[in-house]
Parts: structure tokens; C-alpha cells; sequence
């Protein structure tokens, strides 16, 4: 008994970290038991262990759990792939091949956004949330896609995302990951993220090249996007969707975007407002499905 | 006996395992122990809110402290914060009305003092910073202060021989990060508390008013004479944290909070600072127009102009209200205010 109560007891003393704290004991289950066997082995008080055991471990071992479990049988994985286009082409950078709805003939130099809170959508309007924070570089393939998230199987009809980062994680930048403002994705007069940034530059009315920079955001112009895609059957596989952001369409769809002295935004000014008003009522119709395969 | 004993350990050994938990912020796992601080907060200011997800360490102070006074965080490693914010002008930049960047380029509005922040929910003049950690990378990456790309102060600090081995101490990860010098320096600023003047110091019965202080702090309350109470609170940190537009010009140069709000009926409001330790912090106003508390006692008697979004208590002000003799004391009232042992004390000093 009092062997038990050693070991147990420095268990917890070599450990200050829970995650060691964790393994130090479930190595010295077998250990224990043996001890038990020897000393004391009545059924009954095992039970009592396995019982104070279990609430140990369940009750502290649910922090650590994955906030989407994989159940084999029940479950697929999804990979979201986003093509950024101009005009229907492949981005070039540092190009000027596009031309926007008001005639402005631009180049892209970079093109960074986020897409967060990503749903799935199934006909009876039932949702699986992604609960994820991704900072797409269109520079860099890696970045474009949200990878391999654990999906319940399933049809699902529609995806819903937010272009932007939702209040709750909007207003402090002490965050890590694609959150971190180590990506220069954060403003620094203004705690919040720069939802969307597409810095470059255009030939103006009169010829000559200008800078064009767009840093998109603020609360109030969180844009959510609802698309249909298809029925993307999710049955113990994994799938890949394909989704499609045209920057003709964010400059063109629903309002025209003349660049023409409108081309430094940086949504730090009452005057940036209508700009990003039509930014944030185009921005819903500047996504497309593509396929899923 | 024996089982019951036992059993009450392994089940004493549960609510452990399972308390700990609470800890894992400040509890690595790394060996060595995270001293719990606990601020010393002065009576007649309030409790501190410290946020969950940044506890006090002992650690955790030491590195925002050595962060501060540090000029790795600069472009060209020639400029602190601590540059720019000394602690013998309650943290603000000396008589200087815009601080020189590390490009000798002036910034636009007068670095802010440094005290009491942990009361304050936003920062900068506009309240553009929405918690202090956040506040901590603006000066870093400003082109007219400290120029510094975040990638590369991280790439230096990981670099450095000191560095990584005291973000392990005070985060439980030799790989430094954006968000925990974020965190180090705003535990420290955290611990930047004001609250030892002589105002605190007759309030606690331990000193008490000159004639003229006392009627300064008569005036300073009065609504027909200085009227100061109504933004800048009578005790406690000396400030409402709102924005107001005091009539500094008829059309505002600076859009001030309307830069964050994008709100036109927030041009040209700014933060009502707190009046502690006023005395050594001018010049004056979000720009530092004024060097003296007199031009700033004028401004408000008579030199105030009316814009569109002039502040309603100022709005209704009669020009003219307060005598020589009343702004005299308001000053002595204001003087009061001066904290010499927060100006002096080691704890916030060069480490």
C-alpha cells in the first residue's frame, strides 16, 4: 500500500506539466496494479480505482480532446481549395493583364485574405462548423486551401464562411497561428485584422502607373459568403472542394470599382466607408463553386 | 482502513490533477516554477482586471521589463520604448511635442505617459489599440517610431543569447513569438501602477492641503468654475476613458477616434487622459500644443473653439469663467497629483 502511495505520489511531484503529469501515470498503471495484486487484491476496491481513475482521467483529459473526433464509419475528411482569379485566369503577379468592370487596367502584386468559421450545410439546414482562423496567400499554394477537416458523413449542399475575422477574435492581436500579426495581416493603429489586402497597381485616366492598396476591414464589413456546392457527398472518403475568387467580380459585380482616385484604402477613414460598402456587398458575389472531386 | 485512506488520497489526487488545469497558462511544464504576481494596488484606485489569458509572473515582468528598455525591438536596434516613454516624465517623452522615430522622422501626436494602463480597455490617443497586448506592436511597426518588421525582431530575439532561455522561464517556449512579447511587455506595463500623491496621501489622512490646494480642488469639481470633474474624474485614476473633442480647432486636423470608428461624429475626439502625474508630463493634448498647464487652463476659460462635435459639457461653457486667481489654484490642485515614488521607483526603471 504504501509503495502505491509512493510511486503516485512522485508521479505528481517529477511533474509540474499536465501533459507529463499524463503520460507519467498511464505508464505506471500496470505497475500499480501489479503492486495492488500483491498487496491487496480485493475485487472490489479495484473497482474503486478503476472508477476514481476513469473520473481522473475523463475529467481532465477533456480539455485536451480534439474539438472534431474521428469516428471510422462515420466520418470523411474535406480538403477546401481556393483558385484565385482575374477576369476567369490564373493570377499572375506583378502583371498588368486584368482590367476591372470600370476599365482600370491593374496588376497584382499580393492578395492575401481570410476565410474563417468555415459550415457545411446539409438540405435540412443542419451545419458542420469548421471553427477554423485561415489566412489564404494567393502567392503561396499551401496557403490556399483549408486542410483536411474531419467532416460527419453526409450530403452537404451549401458552404458558408465569413472573408474576415468574426468580433470575438477580432479585437486583441495576441493570437497564434495565421492570427499571429507576425503576417502583417493586423493593423497597427487599429486592433483588427485586415480581412483582405490586395496591394499592386493601375494605369490611371492618364496614363500613368499609380499604387493601387486595398486593406479591407472593420467589424461592421465582416462579409459573409453562402454558396451552393453541388452535393458533396461525404461518406468515410476523402473529398476536395474547389472554390473560385474572382477579383473582377469584387471589382465588379453589384457596384463598379473605379480605382481612379480610389486606389489608397486602408478602412481608416470616415471616407473609406462607401469603398468598403461596395467592397462588402460585391465581396458576395466575388466567390463561386467550382467542383468537388 | 487502509482502502478508505486510500481512496480519500487518489481521490484528493483527482481534484489535484484536475486543479492544476486552472495553472496551465503560467505552468509549462518546463521545471522551473512561475511565481504568481500580485499587483500591490494602493487604496482609493480600484482592482486591477487582469486578463485570463496573461497572467503576472515574476518572469513574465522581468522579460517585459528587459523588452522595454530594450532597442532590439527597433528597425535598427537603436530605440526603446523606454526611448520615448521615460519613467521620470510618468513615462511620457520629456518637453518634446513629437517624438523622433529611428528614421529622424517626428510622429503626429505626443507619446502618451505610461501609468494606470490596466484600467484602461483601449489605447493610443484614438483608442485604436483594443487591449494593451495589442498596443505593444504598434509602436514596433510604426514607420515614424520604432520601424520594425515583427519577423525580423523575432528572428533577433531567437537569435539572441539571452532571449529564448527567459521566454522559456516566462512563457514555457524558448521560441519566441509574436504574442508572448506582446503579453511580456504588457505585464509589465501592467505593474505601472500610480496611486501614492500627495491628493492619495490626504485622502488617506496622512497629509493634508495647502489653503490653496483645497480650494483648487473646490474649483476643479465646481461645473461654473473649472468643471474638470465631468471627463476627468476626482479620484481614483482621473480619467472617464471616453472620447471627447475639446474644441482644440474649429476644423480638427487629426479625425482622431473617427480613424477607428470611421464615424464622422467622432472627428476630432480624442481620450481624456488621466490628470495623475500631470505635472511632468507636458506638453499638453493629444498634439502637445501646450506647454504649460496655464495654456491649457486658457484653453479651456477661454480659448476653446466650437465644432461640429464639440463636447456637450464644454458646448455649454461660459467663456471666461474662472479668474486668474481660480486657475492658479486648479494648478496647485493639479500638482498634487505628482507621484514621486512612482516617478522614482526601481521597480520600473532600467533593469
Amino acid at each position: 500500500m504504501t509503495f502505491i502511495m509512493i510511486t503516485l505520489k512522485s508521479c505528481f511531484t517529477l511533474t509540474t506539466g499536465n501533459l507529463r503529469f499524463f503520460s507519467y501515470f498511464s505508464e505506471s498503471i500496470p505497475h500499480i496494479y501489479e503492486s495492488m495484486k500483491s498487496y491487496s487484491a480485493s475485487a472490489v476496491s479495484l473497482l474503486i480505482y478503476a472508477v476514481l481513475f476513469s473520473i481522473a482521467f475523463g475529467s481532465c483529459k477533456k480539455k485536451n480532446e480534439d474539438p472534431v473526433p474521428v469516428n471510422p464509419g462515420t466520418s470523411g475528411k474535406l480538403t477546401i481549395f481556393f483558385r484565385n482569379l482575374a477576369g476567369g485566369q490564373e493570377i499572375q503577379f506583378g502583371q498588368r493583364l486584368y482590367t476591372n468592370a470600370a476599365g482600370n487596367n491593374y496588376q497584382v502584386d499580393m492578395l492575401k485574405y481570410y476565410v474563417t468559421n468555415v459550415v457545411l450545410i446539409k438540405d435540412d439546414s443542419s451545419e458542420f462548423k469548421f471553427n477554423n482562423y485561415d489566412l489564404i496567400n494567393a502567392k503561396v499554394d499551401s496557403t490556399c486551401r483549408i486542410y483536411g477537416n474531419v467532416v460527419p458523413n453526409g450530403t452537404y449542399n451549401r458552404i458558408r464562411f465569413y472573408l474576415g475575422v468574426d468580433p470575438v477574435r477580432n479585437h486583441t492581436g495576441a493570437q497564434d497561428g495565421d492570427l499571429d500579426p507576425v503576417h502583417g495581416m493586423i493593423w497597427t493603429w487599429n486592433t483588427g485584422y485586415i480581412f483582405f489586402k490586395h496591394e499592386g497597381d493601375f494605369m490611371d485616366s492618364t496614363g500613368s502607373i499609380e499604387p493601387l492598396l486595398y486593406h479591407y476591414g472593420t467589424d461592421p464589413v465582416l462579409a459573409q459568403i453562402e454558396l451552393p456546392i453541388g452535393a458533396l457527398r461525404i461518406d468515410n472518403n476523402e473529398k476536395k472542394l474547389y472554390l473560385n475568387f474572382d477579383l473582377n467580380s469584387l471589382y465588379g459585380s453589384t457596384h463598379t470599382v473605379e480605382f481612379n482616385g480610389n486606389n489608397i484604402r486602408q478602412s481608416s477613414s470616415v471616407d473609406d466607408r462607401d469603398w468598403l460598402t461596395s467592397l462588402f456587398e460585391n465581396f458576395q458575389n466575388s466567390f463561386s463553386y467550382d467542383r468537388s472531386e | 482502513m487502509r482502502k478508505l485512506l486510500l481512496t480519500a488520497l487518489l481521490a484528493g489526487f483527482v481534484i489535484i490533477a484536475c486543479k492544476k488545469k486552472e495553472d496551465d497558462v503560467i505552468d509549462p511544464g518546463d521545471g522551473h516554477n512561475h511565481s504568481h504576481y500580485i499587483l500591490d494596488i494602493p487604496p482609493g484606485l480600484p482592482a486591477m482586471p487582469i486578463p485570463a489569458n496573461n497572467p503576472m509572473t515574476e518572469e513574465g515582468i522581468a522579460l517585459g521589463r528587459k523588452l522595454f528598455y530594450d532597442p532590439i525591438l527597433s528597425g535598427d536596434n537603436t530605440m526603446a520604448c523606454a526611448d520615448c516613454h521615460k519613467q521620470h516624465f510618468g513615462f511620457s517623452d520629456s518637453t518634446i511635442q513629437f517624438s523622433i522615430g529611428i528614421d529622424r522622422i517626428p510622429g503626429d501626436r505626443n507619446a502618451m505617459p505610461l501609468f494606470n494602463l490596466g484600467y484602461a480597455s483601449n489605447f493610443f490617443w484614438d483608442g485604436g489599440a483594443a487591449d494593451l497586448e495589442s498596443q505593444v506592436i504598434g509602436p514596433i511597426q510604426n514607420p515614424v517610431e520604432m520601424h520594425e518588421d515583427l519577423a525580423n525582431v523575432i528572428q533577433e530575439l531567437n537569435a539572441h543569447p539571452e532571449y529564448p532561455e527567459l521566454f522559456r522561464k516566462a512563457f514555457g517556449s524558448s521560441t519566441v513569438t509574436t504574442p508572448m512579447i506582446m503579453k511580456a511587455i504588457a505585464q509589465f506595463e501592467r505593474t505601472m501602477v500610480s496611486g501614492d500623491s500627495k491628493f492619495d496621501r490626504v485622502r488617506r489622512g496622512l497629509d493634508s492641503f495647502t489653503a490653496q490646494e483645497q480650494r483648487g480642488m473646490d474649483l476643479y469639481a465646481d461645473p461654473f468654475k473649472g468643471d474638470c470633474v465631468h471627463c476627468h474624474t476626482m479620484g481614483s485614476t482621473f480619467t472617464d476613458f471616453e472620447f471627447r473633442n475639446t474644441g482644440l480647432d474649429s476644423i480638427a486636423a487629426d479625425s482622431g477616434r473617427a480613424r477607428i470608428t470611421l464615424l464622422a461624429s467622432d472627428i476630432g475626439k480624442f481620450k481624456t487622459p488621466s490628470l495623475r502625474n500631470i505635472e511632468v508630463t507636458a506638453p499638453y493634448m493629444h498634439d502637445g500644443r501646450f506647454f504649460t498647464l496655464q495654456e491649457v487652463m486658457d484653453h479651456y476659460n477661454t480659448g476653446f473653439h466650437y465644432p461640429q462635435n464639440l463636447d456637450a459639457n464644454l458646448r455649454t461653457s461660459v467663456k471666461g469663467r474662472m479668474t486668474q486667481q481660480d486657475m492658479d489654484d486648479i494648478i496647485a490642485f493639479l500638482k498634487t497629483l505628482t507621484d514621486y515614488n512612482f516617478l522614482t521607483n526601481p521597480a520600473f526603471a532600467k533593469p
